[in-house]
């Protein structure tokens, strides 16, 4: 932990910024994540980069901007939960339970694929979390909370990858847990935080053969079994 | 103060969660014009920052959770949800994005020039902030905040190492958190 943080702290500020290239990204995010000094200097910075946003001279509105905005609302009324994204963003059915090491690979493949295009085209955060999205209609896990919360997860080659959206900050003292259930057992996957809403969880090992997955909040450095209701689960 | 200023949000927000259309409007006319104003100085066509704006209303509108009071203004939380939409276009086809000296001009005319309209204390306490800068600090926060390049692309336009460039952004938020904080106490 101290050789990855002594790699990955100067990058917190870029990190912060959203300017770390994607394919860097699941890897910084997780450092970030999992390490106290470094969740401290990228909320330190985010509150400059908030007041940077200050800096923008408003422009005035062109006529009839809010009936636009109305009229688009109306059009098209989501239900609950679902996200304003438009492709690849809804909350998809729950398809298997059991990933299989052989859509594992395929899943891996396809990561590869989109490596050299997609996701090296530059992107940030949400669009990783589309990308993820994306896989996980075919091969991931899907996991739905309360407010409209999402979770997916997607099988790569050495691991999987977890990205959330509209979970809120955990209470002071705590942070959220992930855990897959296989044969009626909790095992935890680690803890994890979120920033603006958002959170990309890169887990280690093979997530394979699992019967669902939860998100719990846990006292900070996590339990050795879930100890309050999911937040977020798979169906 | 930021207490009244939370418990307004927080209540515009519960009003957006119960489908109230006045309370979107009433949003729209307090925050639009810096919202369409983060767009504009993200991205070259007006066209397009006027849909970033749209998008960035009808997304607070379809979900209103995603903003926690906790963690911010309503105002922040509305500015980065364009300037991460706007950046998403940017990356998408670069010729969108303006260009470094544009994007810099647009800093020095800002520390510069009084705007008579301009209520805001914190712009300018901000641009004012910005300027104490070392130049190559300011000009890396600038083309990675506005300009949406990452480090390796902030490193390659301005033909410097990648380490330098990743801590000329870390040095430079540091500072600009130092001034800020300065500047903050001063004023009490
Ligand atoms: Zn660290």
């Amino acid at each position: 932990m101290d050789r990855a943080h002594e790699e990955y702290k100067v990058l917190v500020a870029a990190y912060a910024l959203g300017a770390i290239p994607p394919h860097e990204l699941a890897e910084v995010a997780h450092h970030v994540a999992s390490c106290a000094t470094c969740v401290e200097e990228a909320k330190a910075h985010s509150g400059v980069i908030d007041e940077l946003a200050l800096t923008v001279d408003p422009v005035p509105l062109p006529v009839g901007f809010a009936d636009g905005v109305l009229a688009l609302a109306k059009r098209r009324e989501p239900s609950p939960g679902e996200t304003p994204e438009p492709a690849g963003a809804q909350v998809l059915p729950f398809r298997r339970p059991v990933l299989s090491g052989v859509v594992a690979a395929a899943a891996a493949a396809i990561i590869g694929v989109l490596g050299a295009g997609f996701l090296d085209a530059r992107s940030d955060l949400r669009r990783t979390r589309q990308v993820i999205i994306a896989l996980t209609a075919d091969h991931g896990l899907a996991l739905a909370g309360a407010g409209g919360s999402e979770g997916h997860m997607v099988p790569t080659e050495n691991g999987a990858l977890f990205a959330a959206v509209g979970l809120p900050e955990p209470p002071a003292g705590r942070t959220y847990q992930l855990w897959v259930l296989r044969n009626d057992q909790f095992l935890s996957l680690g803890t994890f935080g979120v920033e603006e809403g958002e959170a990309v969880v890169r887990i280690e090992d093979p997530v394979e053969g699992v019967d669902g997955m939860a998100v719990t909040v846990e006292p900070e450095g996590g339990s050795e079994q879930p100890s309050t209701d999911p937040v977020m689960r798979s169906a | 103060m930021m207490e009244r200023m939370l418990g307004v949000d927080s209540q515009v927000v519960e009003r957006l969660q119960n489908g109230d259309e006045t309370a979107l409007r009433e949003t729209i006319g307090l925050y639009g014009g810096v919202v369409l104003g983060m767009a504009r100085r993200i991205l070259f066509e007006p066209a397009m920052a006027e849909e970033v704006a749209q998008d960035t209303f009808l997304a607070l509108w379809r979900r209103p959770g995603a903003f926690d009071a906790s963690r911010g203004s309503l105002q922040s939380f509305l500015l980065g949800v364009a300037r991460n939409k706007a950046i998403d276009l940017v990356r998408k086809e670069e010729a969108r994005s303006r260009a470094r000296d544009l994007l810099m001009a647009e800093v020095e005319t800002a520390h510069t020039v009084e705007n008579p309209t301009d209520r805001s204390e914190d712009r300018r306490e901000v641009r004012d902030a910005l300027s104490q800068l070392s130049e190559v600090q300011r000009e890396a926060i600038v083309l990675a905040y506005f300009g949406g390049r990452t480090y390796r692309e902030v490193a390659a336009e301005l033909n410097i190492p990648e380490g330098t460039a990743k801590t000329r952004l870390r040095d430079g938020l540091i500072k600009l958190k130092d001034v800020l904080d300065k500047s903050g106490t001063a004023e009490i």
